[in-house]
């Protein structure tokens, strides 16, 4: 091959080679005139190689601003200094939008050594910038709110090396500073060793732990209360790196819940102490009365004064069983479901008839088994006593009547019960306020007791609902009428 | 005849020392030493035909006491008329 054909072919390789190569080649003599712009220059730029070659590149490209520190570096460049970074560099595109590249600039000499070109090879990095930009603000972003947010977070090590903390962690434990607090290892603060090692099995268990409560020592010594939120992390391979999560300071909420829980107790300790003592109390006094009662030689206002006492021993006891009642209504776990209305019913009015073995009750009812199906719980007989108590101990009559009509509403949802007594009946003012008494605390609870207030809370438990009207309307003192909506439940 | 017992421990014992046996015992629920509950399952095993009627202050002690042996349980404070049919009502089926 001649030496013309050898270098002809060395060109098109060179040529098929620089238009292969996804960087962007370009080359420029010692004016900084184009004399070489690739393909990829040009699907950058919009440009075509023809209408770039021989023009400057500097004023073709390079905005206002950045030539003279480019002037510079290519002066550098055609005294034959090679540069010691890379520049990134703006270009104007053919459309006006500047796009950043990153060169590496080399130039080529002839045999006496000038440089008579410059060949530079780059990169396109507007992308990558904007990307790594937009990383950084965000990065940016969460760290402002990892920095401000008032609950304390932190990344430790499966071990327990305590990674990262923002302000608010290293404010709750009380350390001058973040520094100061990466000293120190995660179980350090636990008062307790017993909970570091639940908390690290529950962690490697289920990875993830919500509401975990311990009490952590501060610096000062104090004691708080935290709750804990941590997930495990795991790295590319599948292997948990690290533990990040929350911690917050509940110390108040648990001493609200500890003299909470040490008030319920008390309260608890009061009910079954008056309900045990008292009516053991209730139960000599009971039965002292009635000895002296059984003497026949006894005068009859004496015999009726004792009787009044014995019915007082048995309003005491009855208070006393619905203070009880109350309190099981707080404890017991509310479970309903759809019970047929009648079996609790007329247990409720063997009781009452047990209750008053001095009078005659005589209660009429449409309420039948399997006619009504209502959704409540084992407090249904206790709502029923207390109505029908109340009905009869308010009649002062011997001859207690009462009505109770039952009737379904299929468009509400309820059944209605009704009851209806013949005695003193309730004024206007009153109608609301019997059903309240426990609630209006300043009053206390007065004369008739707390049936009818338990009635209303097991009503609430249900939601159903009662009211009081008069019997016969306008006229209060013909009896009263109790209304009682409870949900309605399928027949079972 | 009547007698007393002090405690659960000493109504036990009593029970287990008297010849003939009481027809009826009337057995407090909360007691020193030993409760009514317990008591009454120990009587139950050296006579499981004895009638102890249960008494108590505490409803919830009802199902405890017919569970240990008890023949009938009374709420107290309870009525002189309704001890003394209860009474005849175990004596009566039995």
């Amino acid at each position: 091959m001649s030496p013309l054909k050898e270098t002809q072919k060395n060109q098109d390789r060179f040529s098929r080679l620089v238009d292969a190569t996804g960087a962007l080649v370009v080359g420029v003599d010692t004016q900084g005139c184009i004399t070489l712009f690739n393909k990829r220059c040009q699907e950058v730029t919009g440009y075509s190689a023809e209408e770039v070659l021989g023009k400057n590149i500097v004023e073709l490209f390079i905005p206002v601003d950045e030539r003279p520190n480019l002037m510079v570096r290519f002066q550098n460049l055609v005294q034959g200094k090679s540069p010691a970074y890379s520049p990134e560099v703006h270009w104007i595109t053919k459309s006006g939008e500047q796009r950043l590249m990153r060169w590496n600039n080399t130039f080529i000499t002839d045999e006496a050594g000038e440089v008579v070109e410059i060949f530079g090879i780059g990169i396109d990095i507007t992308d990558w910038k904007e990307t790594q930009h937009a990383l950084e603000e965000t990065e940016a972003k969460y760290r402002s709110l990892f920095d401000s947010v008032p609950v304390g977070l932190y990344r430790t090590t499966p071990e327990g090396q305590i990674h990262d903390v923002n302000p608010a962690l290293v404010e709750m434990l009380g350390f001058e500073s973040k520094a100061e607090l990466l000293k120190h290892k995660a179980s350090e603060f636990y008062v307790h060793a017993e909970a570091r090692k639940q908390f690290e099995a529950l962690i490697i268990e289920a990875e993830v732990v919500r509401g975990f409560e311990a009490q952590f020592q501060r610096r000062d010594g104090e004691i708080i209360w935290i709750e804990l939120n941590t997930r495990a992390i795991r790295d590319k391979n599948g292997d948990i790196y690290c533990y990040e999560g929350s911690l917050e300071d509940i110390t108040k909420r648990k001493e609200a819940e500890i003299k909470l829980l040490a008030a319920h107790q008390r309260s608890e300790f009061l009910v079954d102490l008056m309900a045990h003592d008292l009516n053991n109390i209730n139960q000599g006094i009971m039965m002292t009365l009635e000895l002296i009662e059984s003497d026949e030689q006894l005068p009859k206002h004496l015999r009726e004064g004792l009787e009044a006492s014995l019915n007082q021993v048995e309003r005491s006891a009855e208070l006393i069983a619905n203070v009880k009642r109350f309190q099981s209504l707080e404890t017991e776990p509310r479970r309903l479901s759809t019970r047929d209305l009648s079996p609790p019913f007329h247990a409720a009015v063997r009781a009452v008839e047990r209750a008053f073995p001095n009078k005659q009750i005589f209660l009429s009812t449409n309420i039948q088994d399997q006619t009504y199906w209502v959704y409540s719980d084992g407090f249904l007989t206790e709502l029923f006593f207390n109505i029908l108590h109340n009905a009869a101990k308010m009649d002062r009559n011997p001859m207690v009547k009462i009505e109770v009509q039952a009737s379904e509403n299929t468009t509400n949802d309820f059944v209605k019960v009704e009851v209806q007594d013949q005695g003193p009946g309730v004024p206007d003012s009153e109608k609301n306020r019997i059903f309240n008494r426990y609630l209006n605390g300043a009053e206390g609870v007065r004369g008739s007791g707390i049936g009818l207030t338990l009635v209303q809370r097991i009503l609430q438990r249900y939601g159903g609902q009662i009211w009081v009207e008069d019997r016969v309307a306008g006229d209060h003192t013909q009896g009263a009428n109790f209304v009682v909506l409870l949900p309605r439940g399928e027949r079972g | 005849m009547v007698g007393s017992a002090f405690d659960g421990d000493e109504a036990v014992k009593l029970f287990g020392a008297l010849n003939p046996r009481p027809d009826v015992l009337l057995m407090d629920y909360r007691m020193p030493i030993k409760d009514g509950v317990t008591a009454t399952k120990e009587i139950r095993v050296i006579d499981p035909a004895s009638k102890i009627i249960f008494l108590s202050a505490d409803e919830t002690a009802r199902e405890q006491a017919l569970e240990a042996g008890a023949t009938s349980f009374l709420i107290k404070p309870v009525r002189f008329a309704h001890l003394l049919q209860t009474i005849n009502q175990v004596l009566d089926n039995h």
